[in-house]
C-alpha cells in the first residue's frame, strides 16, 4: 500500500498529526499497536464508573486559549468541555500546617490570591508573575502570533530551573511550592524542571481550566472521527516491527506479520528511546541513536482508583494536591511526595469516580519487569497492595471527607503504565523537559522522518497537539499551516 | 589544558559524533556547506561537546553566529576562559 505519510502510535499527538496532514489532502494511515486508538486517553471502568488515565483537565481550552485554537483547527471544538470551579480549580494542602491554598484561574485572581495569602512577599509575586507572563507570551508555540521558524525549534539552552526562579522570587517555602505547584502536572521535580516549559503549563492552566464530563475518551473519540472523516486509514493492533529506509530516505514500515506499507514521509509519535531500535543499523549516528535511548523520563506514579458512593464535594469540578510539608524537593519523592486527587463527574445514581496519583520508582517493581500484564505473580500484587494501603490511609490523613462511603477498586503501578504507553520506564510523560537534558527535535536525519509527542517539545494534551503541528509544518511548509491555524483564534 | 588540546578534543568530539574525517576538521571548514551540518544539529553539537569538556557551551547567541570550525573553537575557548576567570 503506497500512502503520502505514516503516522506511527495513534494517540493525542498522531491522530493530531493524521487530522492536520489529512486537511491538506495527504493520503495518511495511522498505525496503531493496541487495538483501540488512543488507548491512554480513553481510560477504562470498573463496576459501570469510567476513570480517565490520559487527562483529567486541560488549560488554554477557555476562549481566546491557545488549546481552544487548537481544537478549532482540527474541527474537534464541539467536544463537550466543563469549567472547573473559576474560584477553586486547584486546591493545594500542606499537611504539615492544615494551611490551604486555594488556585483560581484568571491572572487577576490568581495574582490577588497569592497577593492576599502572601502579603509580605508582594514584590516576588509580581516579579515571579511577570516573568512567567513574559516567557508564555514569547513562546511561538503558546502566542500564535509569533513567527514559527526552524530558529524557533532550537530550545533556550541557558534557562533557570522552576526552583531556582521560585527562590529568587520568595525565600518563603510554601510560596516556592505554590510556584512549582504545576510541575506536578508534567512530572518534572521543580529542580531539574526547566522554567519555560513550566511557565507555558502555568499560564495555560491560569488563562482557564476544563475537564471533560465525559472523559478522555470524547476527546478519543472525536480526533479519531475526524481523521477517519478526512479517510485515514487506521491499522489497530498492529505494531510496528521495522521501520524501512531506503538510501538515507524514509520509506515505510513493515509489521510483526511482515506485511508492510509505504509513504516518503513518516511521523513517529512512539517513546523516542525505541525509535533506533526500529531503524535499520547505520540510518542514523549511533551516537544519536544512544543519547535516544539514555533520555531520561519524567516521573513513574502509582494510581490508586476509588469509587465514592456519593459526590464527594471537593473533588467536584477541583483538584486537590496533598503535600506533606512545603518543600519543592520532595514533590516526586515516592512515600512522601505530593498526592494528587482527582474527582470524576458524579453519575446520575450519586457514585463518583476518584483517581489518586503520587510518585514512584520502577526500582520497587523491578524484579517483576519482566511478567507480562494480565500475568503477575502474587508477589507483585503483595506489593502493590502494601504502597496502595499507605497511599490510601495518607490520603485519608489528608482528606477526612474520603474515610467513609469510598472503596478502592483498581491500582496502576509503573508496571502497569509501562504496558499502556508503550514506555520504557513507564512515566506519566514520556522524556523530561529538563535543565540537564536537551529533548530530541522535531526532525531526524532520516529524511522524510519526523518525531512527535509530549516527549519532543512540551508535555500535556497541549505539548502532544503542538508537537503534533510543528512536525507537520516541519514536512510540509511551516508557514502555510501556521496562516491556517493563526484563523482558528477566537478574540476574547 | 592549552588551546590546541582544546581544539584536538572539539574536533575529536564533532568527528566522532557526526561521522566526519579529521582530515575535514579545517578551521575555515563551514559548517553548513563543507561539514553538512544544519542549524537543528546544533543542538547535538553542543551536547557532545558539553560532555567532551564538562562545562557548559549554552548561549543560544553566540552558537547561532558560529559558522566555521574556526568560530566554534573560539567560542569553546572564550567560555573556558570566562570558566577560569
Amino acid at each position: 500500500m503506497q500512502y503520502d505519510v505514516i503516522i506511527i502510535g495513534g494517540g493525542c499527538s498522531g491522530l493530531t498529526a493524521a487530522i492536520t496532514l489529512a486537511k491538506l489532502g495527504r493520503r495518511v494511515a495511522v498505525v496503531e499497536k493496541d487495538k483501540r486508538l488512543a488507548p491512554l486517553l480513553r481510560g477504562f471502568s470498573r463496576q459501570g464508573v469510567h476513570f480517565d488515565t490520559g487527562v483529567h483537565y486541560v488549560g488554554g481550552l477557555g476562549s481566546g486559549g491557545v488549546l481552544e485554537s487548537y481544537f478549532r483547527f482540527l474541527g474537534i471544538d464541539d467536544v463537550e468541555r466543563k469549567e472547573l470551579r473559576p474560584a477553586c480549580a486547584n486546591i493545594f494542602k500542606f499537611l504539615d500546617s492544615s494551611r490551604e491554598i486555594t488556585f483560581p484561574h484568571g491572572a487577576d485572581s490568581f495574582v490577588s490570591m497569592l497577593m492576599e495569602e502572601f502579603p509580605d512577599e508582594a514584590d516576588g509575586i509580581v516579579s515571579f508573575w511577570e516573568r512567567v507572563e513574559k516567557t508564555a507570551a514569547q513562546s511561538p508555540f503558546l502566542n500564535l502570533q509569533h513567527s514559527l521558524d526552524e530558529d524557533a525549534l532550537i530550545p533556550d539552552l541557558d534557562v533557570p530551573s522552576v526552583a531556582d526562579e521560585a527562590r529568587r522570587a520568595t525565600s518563603n517555602p510554601y510560596l516556592q511550592a505554590a510556584f512549582s505547584l504545576h510541575a506536578l502536572l508534567y512530572g518534572v521535580s521543580p529542580e531539574q524542571a526547566r522554567f519555560d516549559a513550566h511557565a507555558y503549563t502555568l499560564a495555560s492552566y491560569v488563562h482557564s481550566a476544563h475537564s471533560f464530563p465525559g472523559g478522555g475518551k470524547v476527546l478519543a473519540d472525536a480526533l479519531e472521527k475526524r481523521a477517519r472523516e478526512l479517510d485515514c486509514d487506521v491499522f489497530c493492533g498492529k505494531g510496528v516491527e521495522r521501520i524501512l529506509v531506503d538510501d538515507g530516505c524514509f520509506a515505510g514500515v513493515q509489521f510483526a506479520n511482515g506485511k508492510t506499507i509505504h509513504s516518503r514521509q513518516c511521523i513517529y509519535t512512539g517513546h523516542p528511546a525505541l525509535l533506533p531500535d526500529l531503524l535499520p543499523e547505520g540510518a542514523v549516528r549511533p551516537q544519536w541513536a544512544k543519547r535516544l535511548k539514555r533520555l531520561e523520563d519524567t516521573a513513574q506514579a502509582m494510581v490508586l482508583f476509588a469509587i465514592a458512593d456519593h459526590p464527594v464535594e471537593l473533588l467536584t469540578d477541583s483538584n486537590v494536591f496533598l503535600c506533606t510539608a512545603p518543600c519543592v524537593e520532595k514533590f516526586f519523592e515516592a512515600d512522601e511526595g505530593v498526592i494528587y486527587l482527582a474527582g470524576g463527574e458524579p453519575l446520575p445514581d450519586g457514585r463518583q469516580a476518584i483517581t489518586v496519583v503520587t510518585a514512584a520508582s520502577t526500582e520497587g517493581f523491578s524484579e517483576w519487569q519482566e511478567t507480562s500484564y494480565g500475568n503477575r505473580p502474587y508477589a507483585y500484587h503483595k506489593e502493590k497492595e502494601r504502597i496502595s494501603k499507605a497511599i490510601w490511609q495518607r490520603v485519608q490523613d489528608g482528606c477526612p471527607e474520603l474515610r467513609d462511603g469510598v472503596s478502592l477498586v483498581d491500582v496502576a503501578t509503573p508496571l502497569t503504565m509501562q504496558h499502556w504507553v508503550a514506555s520504557p520506564t513507564g512515566s506519566l510523560y514520556g522524556v523530561r523537559h529538563c535543565i540537564d537534558q536537551i529533548s530530541p527535535m522535531p526532525m531526524t536525519k532520516v529524511k522524510g522522518l519526523g518525531l512527535a509527542g509530549q516527549s519532543v517539545l512540551l508535555p500535556g494534551v497541549l505539548g502532544a497537539m503542538v508537537s503534533a503541528f510543528v512536525t507537520c509544518g516541519c514536512l510540509v511548509g511551516m508557514k502555510e499551516l501556521h496562516k491556517e491555524l493563526r484563523a482558528c483564534i477566537r478574540e476574547e | 589544558m592549552t588551546e590546541k588540546e582544546v581544539i584536538e578534543i572539539a574536533n575529536v568530539a564533532l568527528a566522532e559524533e557526526f561521522e566526519l574525517e579529521m582530515e575535514q576538521m579545517v578551521p575555515e571548514a563551514r559548517f553548513n556547506d563543507d561539514l553538512g551540518l544544519d542549524s537543528l544539529d546544533a543542538v547535538d553539537m553542543v551536547v557532545v561537546l558539553e560532555q567532551a569538556f564538562g562545562f557548559k557551551l549554552r548561549d543560544n547567541q553566540a552558537l547561532r553566529e558560529i559558522r566555521t570550525l574556526d568560530d566554534l573553537h573560539k567560542y569553546i575557548l572564550r567560555k573556558k576562559s570566562e570558566l577560569e576567570g
